[in-house]
């Protein structure tokens, strides 16, 4: 009896043993990316590294779907502590992909993610709706939104930044990547400018015709006989290259990668 | 010795002058005309008979003003008598031919053009004084001149003039050498790449000019006379005294060493330009040596017709010309600048609108 007792103190020893281990590796285990998925796809606020308090929250749900109403593709943010799995970039691609977030014909998405572990935030889009709004000029200055408030340590706002400018997209295909009320301060002042110098050259160039005293400069008036050459040479030294960088065409292209579950992804991320 | 030449219808007595229009001698009494050959024929004999009389020191009779306009320094005047009526002359020393202000004959006054001073060509005079103030209201007709500019009332005076001109004759050669490169791009995922292929390339020539001509007087704007330049060589003809009948003239008082400083730049450049029209299928091209040489072979002396207009505009003096051979006129004409500031903004306007639609949408 006591061999008994003793056996099962020792086997439920070394279950409680078991399990405490269990439960130590447990967060670690259910933190990798596996583990988010089948996750409510409704939601579209998934706080896991719980950056926002239950109201900010409920507020971001609410602007979400008021988006997803409004443009007909799907929208969420994402914030995890813990990835040791994947780069910033795999993590919200494979947890867009495989929760079966994306709305419209195309099943498309933009997601943000901010990965406190690995330190990166990141954008994800897919699906035709997103990809041609979403260029590669426009997610930068979404990043710029974002990391602004990153830096600030300010989440919540990095995550209402995002919404901003997905509002701001909306369907826009212009690949502009501003509004044209925010450009048009702008564009009226180089357009003035513009303008004034281009007819400064007009009225300078029309007033120099009033001028015709010059000075002689030259004499092929006078020429006897024609040019003529008595030597020739032309010698070739040497090839050397020059190289610039191309200019970013911003209103452009948007670039894709394709993720693990063989979707094309477009966006972008960095460091904080 | 020299006198001051009056060039007598043989027919009636009147004074000839040279008619433009019909490039001959015409006597404004009886219209009879005469060539040169006659004229020659006729002034042997007239140089017989007229009394010479040298010009004389004006400042040293008292005078102070010219009686043609050619307003110099007191010291520079030189009284000459009319040979129609008598009366005296005023005038620049240098002034060769002139109108006598009393009776309005044509007064050349031959002293001035003997003992080297004679010139070798004449291009004669083939505009007519009369079309001059026509072709001048039609030139000064430009966008920005102001509307009161637009008379001819402004004009002080018009003055066909034969100026002194030195005509160059020139050689220039010379080696030039660049460093000239052919360029190819192509463009790799993130760069746009230039091949640049250097080349050394050496050119030597040489070319020659015939009658380049520099204004040989001082009283006259070396601009001005530039700009009135070409004329056309096929109308030069041996130079004769009565070709200025009708006319002002001055004799030069910048010889020819001292003006082919004015015209070697400009045969080099045109040697310049001409060599560097051959460096042909680059890109780019740059001088790295270049060593020109020239050569004056030959100066003669001309007269070239000129017509001066003078006009004051706001107390401001303008200067008008026109080439008396082919018309062409040139000048600085006064802007309106009501005018230009109204045409600079209405553009800037239609332009600033244009190009904000542009920088809003396409840009």
């Amino acid at each position: 009896m006591k061999n008994k007792r003793n056996l099962f103190t020792k086997l439920l020893t070394s279950f409680a043993c078991a399990i405490m281990l269990l439960c130590s590796v447990t967060p670690a285990f259910a933190a990798s990316s596996e583990d988010y998925r089948n996750v409510d796809a409704t939601k579209k606020i998934y706080d896991y590294a719980d950056l926002l308090t239950d109201e900010e929250e409920a507020k971001l749900k609410q602007t979400a779907n008021k988006l997803i109403d409004q443009y007909g593709y799907d929208v969420f943010f994402i914030t995890i502590d813990y990835n040791d799995t994947y780069s910033t970039e795999a993590f919200i691609d494979d947890f867009g992909d495989f929760n079966g977030f994306g709305l419209g014909n195309d099943t498309s998405y933009v997601g943000c993610i901010i990965d406190m572990d690995q330190r990166n935030f990141h954008i994800s889009t897919v699906g035709n709706d997103c990809l041609t709004v979403y260029n590669d000029a426009r997610i930068e200055v979404m990043l710029d939104a974002i990391q602004k408030n990153v830096k600030a340590k300010n989440y919540y706002k990095a995550a209402d930044a995002f919404f901003d400018k997905v509002e701001q997209y909306g369907n826009d295909t212009s690949g502009q990547t501003e509004s044209i009320s925010d450009k048009l301060p702008r564009s009226i002042l180089f357009g003035v400018l513009t303008g004034l110098a281009l007819s400064g050259i007009i009225t300078f160039a029309i007033a120099r015709q009033a001028k015709t005293i010059r000075k002689g400069s030259e004499a092929a008036n006078y020429t006897d006989e024609d040019l003529v050459l008595t030597r020739q040479n032309d010698r070739y030294v040497r090839t050397y290259e020059t190289k610039i960088k191309k200019p970013s065409n911003s209103g452009g292209g948007t670039s894709t990668h394709r993720s693990s579950s063989g979707r094309s992804h477009g966006g972008g991320g960095r460091s904080f | 010795m020299g006198l001051n030449q009056v060039y007598r219808c043989s027919v009636c007595g009147g004074e000839l002058s040279w008619d433009p229009t019909a490039q001959l001698m015409k006597c404004p009494y009886c219209d009879e005309t005469f060539t040169m050959e006659q004229m020659q024929e006729q002034g042997k004999t007239e140089l017989n008979e007229e009394n010479y009389e040298r010009g004389q020191s004006a400042e040293e009779l008292g005078y102070t003003e010219s009686t043609d306009d050619t307003a110099v320094d007191p010291k520079d005047l030189r009284v000459y008598k009319c040979r129609h009526c008598a009366a005296e002359i005023i005038t620049d020393k240098n002034t060769a031919a002139t109108t006598c202000v009393y009776c309005g004959n044509p007064v050349v006054i031959e002293e001035q053009l003997v003992n080297g001073f004679t010139p070798k060509w004449v291009i004669p005079f083939r505009v007519k004084q009369d079309d001059v103030r026509e072709k001048y209201l039609s030139f000064i007709k430009k966008r920005f001149t102001p509307d009161s500019f637009m008379t001819d009332t402004h004009i002080q005076k018009i003055k066909g003039v034969y100026i002194p001109f030195w005509l160059y004759d020139a050689k220039v050669s010379g080696i030039i050498s660049y460093d000239a490169e052919k360029t190819t791009r192509r463009t790799s995922s993130d760069y746009i790449i230039t091949t640049h292929k250097v080349y050394d390339v050496d050119r030597a020539g040489n070319i020659s000019y015939k009658r380049i001509p520099a204004d040989a007087s001082s009283k006259t704007d070396n601009k001005v006379m530039d700009s009135v330049e070409p004329f056309d060589y096929s109308d030069l003809t041996k130079f004769e005294m009565p070709y200025l009948a009708g006319y002002f003239a001055e004799k030069y008082d910048e010889d020819a060493k001292t003006c082919e400083e004015r015209i070697i730049p400009r045969i080099k450049q045109t040697f310049k330009d001409k060599v560097e029209k051959t460096v042909s299928g680059y890109n780019t091209k740059k001088i790295t040596r270049e060593h020109i040489n020239h050569q004056i072979t030959n100066s003669d002396y001309a007269m070239l017709p000129v017509y001066l207009l003078y006009t004051k505009y706001n107390e401001k003096d303008y200067i008008f010309a026109m080439n008396g051979q082919t018309g062409k006129m040139i000048g600085n004409i006064p802007l309106d600048k009501g005018k230009v500031l109204k045409f600079w903004l209405g553009w800037s306007a239609l332009l600033s609108v244009l190009s904000t639609i542009v920088y809003l949408f396409i840009i």
